[in-house]
């Protein structure tokens, strides 16, 4: 989990997981495009090949809290595609929160079950504890025909204890309602392991306005 | 090496991991050269330098280090920190990819060496499995090495029990005429004592004479001898085949002594004869043979054997025809038989331990293994020449020393 030591930064480490093609960089994309916090930083695409994403992206976020302390948030995508578990693996480490990005088209269910059997796997493989682990389900391309049924999904995935969100990242749609999700689940981890609150003098609203932009 | 010894792709930068000392101060002497002035680059975490005008160098949002130009304006310091902040993007990009690629690199060796103490793990398990497997398997040899050579055994003696079957039978007959003349002898002798009663009391000729009639003395006196006679015979004989089954004692003994060959082909054939259906002809052809040192129990069991093999495979009339040549020093003992003969793939297994044509349980499969360990401790071969429905000839060597 993120640290707080004096002098430092507080870094916060935020990964967009899930299959191949389903719009993780997308939704970095609009973020950036989106997000208007204090500090915000290039996205930074590390090497792509014919657009997939070999290495990761990394989107910076950051502001300083009333009490002085800067907050950055480091956004990461992983490589959906199977081949680079490594590199997925890798990525995730030290990860404070996910948002698994499900293709919502009936042809893509299979690898959105893999990804996210994978994803549980490999919290596991880098010491994170999958059931505490914030993390946000989105089922992007909602605009594609031949998708699942929101009814669908919710009933696919009404027993689980992660919020679910829909989205169409090309457009923006839902992109930033996936990202608050996550964050109020953030706060309530940080809030209760450092006091944030108490000694930084933010509540889970101001942390969300803070991080989202004031527009 | 552990990961959490290694750099972590997504740690937090200062100036000194993004340009290296040199590179800063080749950039400090670009820049002096450029402007004519002094410029100088430090990082956040060290001192600040006075005497320079200086503008903050940014990676992820914070100042990570200072560029200061001596006397620079805000529109050089401008200029110099969006030159510098393309070659800190640069390196980071390398700098990030490179800690990911052996992060990466790293994870997966560790995974491999968890994989490898796995591997061997279950090779040693593996290795003990074969282990114990290997002394099952010895442990099952063991009793199956016991088991054959009690039936190696068995079938040693079992043509001793088939021979005393015969022997048994050969002797069943004249006991059984001797039993029945004997009866007779003792009916003779009650009959005369009815005439010597009579004799006793001082009877009359006439009475005598009566009694000598009824008593049909004249027919006694007539078959007594020749009754006495027969059993004679009958003895003499049954002391025959004591003799000859003396050939076949001292069968456990190995002692070799000097012994006759034809005289113990002789034997045996006359031992096999009577165990023989009639249409089953046995001849002889000995020719003169030196004396040879052998185990003579042992041998004659050989012969008995192969004798016996032979007229088993006549079905009908045939003929054993038993021969012996002294030659090379060697002598030759052929048993000819006109038989079933043996099938071509047979033939090189036949001395095969448990090798059997003979229908389950009919044969034991060790027959001819026994006749040829009985040739070769005596020095000796087995050849044998046999055609399918013809018949087949086995011929013994035996060197003469």
């Amino acid at each position: 989990m993120a640290e707080i030591n004096p002098g430092k930064p507080m870094v916060i480490k935020l990964v967009y997981y899930g299959p191949a093609m389903s719009g993780k960089t997308t939704n970095l994309m609009r973020l950036h495009d989106l997000l208007k916090p204090e500090l915000i930083g290039e996205l930074m695409t590390l090497e792509t090949k014919n657009d997939r994403t070999l290495f990761f992206d990394l989107l910076p976020l950051g502001f300083k809290t009333p009490s002085g302390l800067l907050v950055k948030l480091k956004l990461f995508t992983v490589p959906g595609q199977v081949q680079h578990d490594s590199t997925r693996k890798a990525v995730l480490s030290r990860a404070d929160g996910v948002v698994f990005v499900a293709d919502s088209q009936r042809s893509q269910a299979i690898n959105n079950g893999e990804s996210f059997q994978n994803l549980a796997d490999n919290a596991g493989r880098v010491g994170l504890d999958f059931q505490k682990l914030p993390i946000v389900v989105q089922y992007n391309k909602r605009d594609l025909p031949d998708i699942l049924t929101e009814e669908e999904i919710v009933d696919r995935w009404g027993q689980a204890p992660w919020p679910l969100t829909f989205s169409v990242a090309l457009s923006g749609d839902g992109v930033k309602e996936t990202f608050e999700s996550l964050l109020a689940q953030i706060y309530g981890v940080i809030d209760e392991e450092h006091s944030f609150n108490e000694q930084h003098g933010m509540d889970k609203n101001d942390f969300v306005k803070a991080v989202m932009g004031v527009r | 090496m552990s990961i959490t010894s290694l750099s972590q792709f997504d740690r937090e930068f200062k100036l000194n991991d993004l340009l290296s000392q040199s590179d800063q101060e080749k950039i400090e002497s670009t820049f002096s050269g450029l402007l004519g002035r002094k410029a100088k680059i430090w990082g956040s975490d060290t001192a600040d330098e006075s005497g320079y005008k200086r503008i903050a160098i940014e990676w992820e949002l914070e100042a990570i280090g200072f560029i200061g130009i001596e006397n620079g304006t805000d529109q050089e310091l401008q200029e110099a920190v969006t030159l510098i902040g393309l070659l800190i993007k640069s390196a980071a990009r390398f700098q990030m990819a490179s800690d990911l690629h052996i992060e990466t690199v790293h994870a997966d060796y560790e995974a491999l060496l968890e994989k490898h103490a796995a591997l061997r793990e279950s090779e040693s398990q593996y290795k003990n499995l074969s282990r114990q497997l290997e002394q099952k398997v010895e442990e099952q040899v063991k009793t199956i090495q016991v088991a054959q050579s009690k039936l190696y055994q068995a079938e040693k003696l079992a043509s001793v029990g088939q021979l005393a079957a015969g022997v048994a039978h050969e002797i069943n007959t004249p006991l059984a005429y001797m039993q029945s003349n004997l009866d007779s002898a003792q009916t003779y002798l009650e009959d005369m004592k009815v005439l010597t009663d009579l004799v006793e009391k001082g009877a009359d000729q006439t009475a005598l004479q009566k009694a000598w009639e009824d008593q049909e003395i004249d027919y006694v006196m007539d078959d007594f001898p020749k009754l006495l006679q027969d059993n004679m015979d009958g003895v003499k004989k049954v002391a025959e085949i004591v003799a000859d089954l003396k050939i076949f004692s001292n069968i456990d003994k190995s002692e070799k002594v000097l012994d006759d060959v034809n005289g113990r082909l002789e034997t045996v054939a006359k031992m096999i004869l009577p165990q023989l259906p009639e249409y089953v002809d046995v001849s002889l052809d000995l020719q003169e043979i030196p004396q040879l040192a052998c185990c003579p129990g042992h041998l004659g069991q050989a012969f008995y054997n192969l004798i016996l093999n032979g007229a088993q495979a006549i079905s009908g009339a045939g003929s054993v025809h038993i021969q012996t040549v002294f030659k090379d020093n060697e002598i030759c003992v052929s048993i000819k038989d006109t038989g079933c003969g043996i099938a071509e793939e047979d033939l090189p297994k036949i001395f095969d331990p448990f090798f059997t044509t003979r229908d389950v349980g009919a044969g034991t499969g060790l027959g001819l293994t026994v006749i040829n360990n009985i040739i070769k401790a005596h020095g000796g071969r087995i050849e044998v020449a046999s055609e399918a429905c013809k018949g087949s000839t086995f011929t013994v060597f035996l060197p003469v020393t």
